[in-house]
């Protein structure tokens, strides 16, 4: 434990004196990998600085960061938002809502909270900032909505959570829908609480539309609101992979933007491009770094730190449970989903067959821990991709995502004590 | 024009040209998966290497990004208490940073030197693209991003900026934020 | 190895790709880490990261070259490089998968092949080489016999060699990540794919496929690299130890897969998967399709048909 206090202490120590987080990663795995007295650390550095970057999984989020860029230049964005002004514009913070649901929606595609951040976020957060909302909390809003992405089916982590722990996808993905819906509730109830203040959603009021208006501004989203569409149908009908869709949605959206809108010319078209590459690039760039400090996590023991801080727990298995939910979460605000699955889930899968506890429903509790590091900073990647893509600066929405934070992770403890939240529905559902 | 006018101005084109070489890999690696996408419908084939030149782009893109982004003050990072500080100690922790900065990158180009070089005979499956090509990128991003640094302090002390113009970020692709801003 | 505290204890550092259930992760931990602690009174201690924890198959490669780790198991870092280790994705290279097991267990291929290893990276040994679960192909669309590769989409590998396998044998190859293979089989992206059976059940993807046409094509071997430095740093008895130990973790591995493979059918059956295993006649089929393709091999490495005619001769 001492080991792992003090490299956090570097680490939050670097970030605080003004160092960016990417070369805080990599100078507090520098010193710890010194302190282990291991070899070749500089090569290490280098090499896993690389790993990180060389990611296929993460080729989408260029693809859906760009996607945005393109609808808002090629006035996608702003017919979607005057069709949402009319239908939802009266109801309080109804943008907000809109982006929860969304988030649910674009969940139910794609198995990873990066890329849906990427692709909402670049479209919804210049949305919600030009309806009047408060940018920070909208891209709080944002950050947070998107942590159902990995919960609900399909679901990167739980594919790598039920290979690691030899437990059924299948299961995992049935028993992740009733999460998923809590947690979009959980959502809704916060941003409630939140949209009524005046300066966090400064709304104009607008007067309900008249059928002409409406079904003029609906003709003119036709063309944008199809893009969901060709996105959802494609995924479902197996006519390309995650990734793949990001493309199609680029030149879906060039298309729209260039030929139909008429709206994207070639100069937007290169600023969009040139945008997409440095958010892209910020991102990742820190994301590789996180990349090198697992390691250094990895090789100095924080193995055994897990083994030995919770072995003595098998005779209480709520208390094991609760209490490997709030380590998960702590080191969560370092390590980034994949590599903390990996690395916990071999250690603790005997410990909690030995406690008898369901590695169903173990995964997925274990799997909403996880993801609230997504929001966590330092290295919350889908808090670090909001707020490249709404550009805000990540001390100003620490506080915003406060709110969503401590519902979300209250959610996780109540479904560590009461089991039955997730179990019942499971049980309802399975064939 | 002054000497320090000149380097300016030269650092602004070479910057222009990075991003030009972003945006070309940006594009490269959305052709190569919609080709790889379209293959299979149009002629039930696939490439062997597209998904290797897209990783490759990839890779191009984040570590010449890594560069653009530190010149523009991009990477994601906290500033609350370098911006409350008086200015004396404003200016010694914005020291110290660009200390840890050139540390840190000073070991990537000495690793990935290492690297570039044990990997000298070795290449990708595919494109037989040589992986010391890959490992170079990264000294060269630790190279630039290290000197910048250097600079960073040099600007500081010599050509007596103040940390808050060191830490601004450039408005160039503003046109979101302006918008956003009406 | 770090030198943990005092100087009597030196622990070794020990990473591969593969989960804790794969044959060569459990002969790791069974065999590997409770011999040399056994064997060493706890003088030498086995710290071991399954799982990719460490970094994938490339970065191991490097990571064992440069002493940040002393020993790792990995297929196919070095191929590039050393081309004679591409006869790991050499297909239908052995009669079956006993005569794999004798190849690189007991006969002289295996040995001349660890000093030539030596010769080509000076900085790594190779002390023995276990065994990948062996290919084979699966498929939602009927796969019961060469002819209904015809037309089939199948994900293979980024590499030349296995695609052409598929293409020959009459399939559309298709490549797609690893990461996007489960979700591409479910929804259809692909009809089928080529993996290990221990892959097969270990990433869950007999849960999105209906058919196993139990080929063996492709029978890889899994070198147990360490970092030479590290072992001349051991004592004598020390490396004796480590180098015996190795082998018999390779062949308990082996003897394990080999052992395994029966239970690997039945468990694919009871969750409704279709396993058809290939006639002799359809072997020769299959090795008669791929003659293009070792003529290409034979024509770029002069060195490949000596190799594939000593293995052939291995009893
Ligand atoms: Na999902
Ligand atoms: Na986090």
């Amino acid at each position: 434990m001492p080991a792992l206090a003090q490299m956090f202490g570097y680490l939050f120590g670097a970030i605080a004196i003004g160092v960016p987080i990417a070369f805080a990663l990599l100078f507090c795995a520098m010193v710890t990998g010194m302190q282990l007295g291991s070899a070749a650390d500089s090569q290490v550095m280098a090499a896993q600085l690389m790993r990180g970057t060389d990611s296929i999984a993460m080729m989408a989020l260029p693809f859906f960061i760009l996607t945005g860029e393109l609808m808002n230049r090629g006035g996608l964005t702003h017919r979607i938002i005057d069709l949402c002004k009319a239908t939802v514009g009266r109801v309080r913070g109804g943008l907000g809502y809109v982006t929860i649901i969304a988030c649910l929606l674009f969940g139910s595609l794609v198995g990873s909270a990066v890329a849906s951040t990427a692709a909402l976020g670049a479209i919804l957060i210049p949305m919600m900032a030009k309806a009047g909302y408060d940018r920070a909390r909208s891209t709080a809003l944002t950050a947070s909505a998107n942590l159902v992405t990995p919960v609900m089916p399909p679901s990167v982590p739980l594919i790598v959570y039920g290979a690691t722990a030899g437990v059924s996808i299948q299961s995992l993905f049935l028993g992740g829908l009733a999460p998923a819906l809590y947690l979009t509730l959980t959502m809704c109830a916060v941003w409630f609480v939140i949209s009524r203040t005046k300066e966090n959603v400064q709304e104009a009021p607008t007067e309900p539309p008249t059928f002409t208006e409406l079904s003029k501004l609906a003709l003119g989203a036709f063309w944008a609101l199809l893009l969901p569409v060709i996105i959802l149908v494609g995924l479902r009908g197996g006519v390309f992979t995650a990734t793949e869709a990001g493309v199609v949605a680029v030149v879906y959206a060039t298309i729209v933007g260039g030929v139909i809108y008429r709206e994207l010319s070639i100069r937007t078209l290169f600023e969009a491009l040139r945008s997409t590459a440095k958010m892209s690039a910020v991102v990742m760039f820190l994301a590789a770094a996180a990349q090198v400090l697992a390691y250094y996590m990895t090789i100095s023991g924080l193995p055994d730190i897990i083994t030995d801080t919770f072995s003595g727990l098998a005779d209480n298995p709520t208390l094991l449970v609760i209490s490997l939910m709030l380590f998960v979460i702590l080191i969560g605000t370092v390590l980034d989903v994949i590599p903390t699955i990996l690395i916990v889930t071999p250690i603790v899968v005997p410990l909690l067959e030995a406690a008898d506890v369901d590695l169903v429903y173990f995964g997925i509790i274990f799997t909403l821990a996880n993801v609230i590091g997504l929001i966590t900073p330092p290295v919350g990647p889908s808090l670090n991709v909001a707020c490249a893509v709404g550009k805000v600066k990540i001390d100003h929405v620490i506080r915003p995502v406060l709110p969503y934070l401590l519902a979300q992770t209250s959610l996780v403890l109540l479904m560590g004590l009461f089991p039955e939240m997730i179990m019942v529905p499971l049980e309802w559902l399975s064939p | 024009m002054t000497f320090r006018a000149a380097t300016e101005r030269a650092m602004s084109t070479l910057f222009r040209a990075i991003e030009i070489m972003m945006v070309i890999f940006l594009i490269s690696m959305v052709l190569f998966v919609f080709l790889n996408m379209a293959l299979r419908y149009l002629f039930d084939s696939g490439l062997v290497w597209s998904e290797e030149i897209a990783r490759l782009c990839f890779i191009y893109l984040v570590y010449l990004g890594a560069v653009g982004a530190f010149r523009e003050n991009r990477h994601l990072g906290m500033h609350t208490l370098l911006e409350r500080v008086p200015l004396p100690a404003q200016k010694t922790l914005y020291t110290i940073v660009q200390l840890i900065i050139i540390w840190v990158m000073v070991l990537l180009v000495s690793g990935s030197w290492d690297l570039v070089v044990q990997s000298m005979g070795d290449r990708w499956v595919a494109t037989q693209y040589p992986r010391p090509l890959i490992y170079a990128i990264g000294l060269i991003t630790g190279l630039a991003i290290s000197l910048m640094a250097l600079m960073n302090i040099l600007r500081l002390f010599a050509f007596k900026l103040t940390v808050a113009e060191l830490l601004a970020i450039p408005d160039d692709d503003t046109d979101l934020l302006r918008q956003a801003a009406n | 190895a770090c030198g943990g505290g005092d100087d009597e204890t030196t622990t070794i550092t020990l990473a591969n790709v593969w989960d804790i259930d794969h044959p060569m992760s459990q002969a790791v931990d069974e065999v590997f880490t409770a011999q040399v602690e056994e064997r060493s009174g706890g003088a030498l201690q086995v710290d071991t990261f399954h799982g990719g924890t460490l970094g994938s198959e490339d970065e191991l490669w490097d990571s064992v070259r440069n002493g940040s780790i002393d020993a790792a198991i990995i297929g196919s870092g070095m191929n590039q490089e050393y081309p004679t280790m591409l006869i790991s994705d050499w297909p239908f290279l052995y009669r079956d998968l006993e005569h794999a097991q004798t190849v690189w267990t007991t006969s002289d291929v295996a040995t001349d092949l660890a000093e030539d290893f030596h010769d080509q990276f000076s900085s790594t040994q190779v002390l023995a080489w276990g065994p990948n679960s062996a290919r084979t192909f699966s498929s939602n669309r009927p796969l019961e016999s060469v002819e209904d590769f015809a037309g089939q989409r199948i994900r293979m590998p980024g590499n030349p060699i296995h695609l052409e396998i598929a293409e020959l044998f009459g399939a559309n190859p298709q490549v797609i990540p690893l990461g996007d293979l489960f979700t591409a089989l479910e929804t259809g992206v692909v009809d089928g794919q080529d993996n290990g059976m221990v892959t097969l059940i270990g990433e869950a993807l007999y849960e999105v496929q209906d058919y196993v046409y139990e080929t063996n094509h492709i029978t890889a071997v899994l070198p147990f690299v360490t970092n030479d430095h590290f072992l001349e740093e051991l004592s004598p008895d020390h490396r004796e130890i480590v180098r015996e130990a190795a082998a018999d973790t390779a062949a308990a591995a082996w003897q394990n897969y080999l052992d395994g493979i029966e239970h690997e059918v039945e468990f694919l059956e009871e969750n409704g998967v279709t396993v058809t295993q290939p006639t002799e006649e359809e072997r020769e089929q299959m090795i008669d399709r791929l003659a293009p393709l070792y003529e290409d091999l034979y024509d770029e490495h002069e060195w490949a048909e000596d190799l594939v005619h000593e293995i052939e001769a291995v009893e």
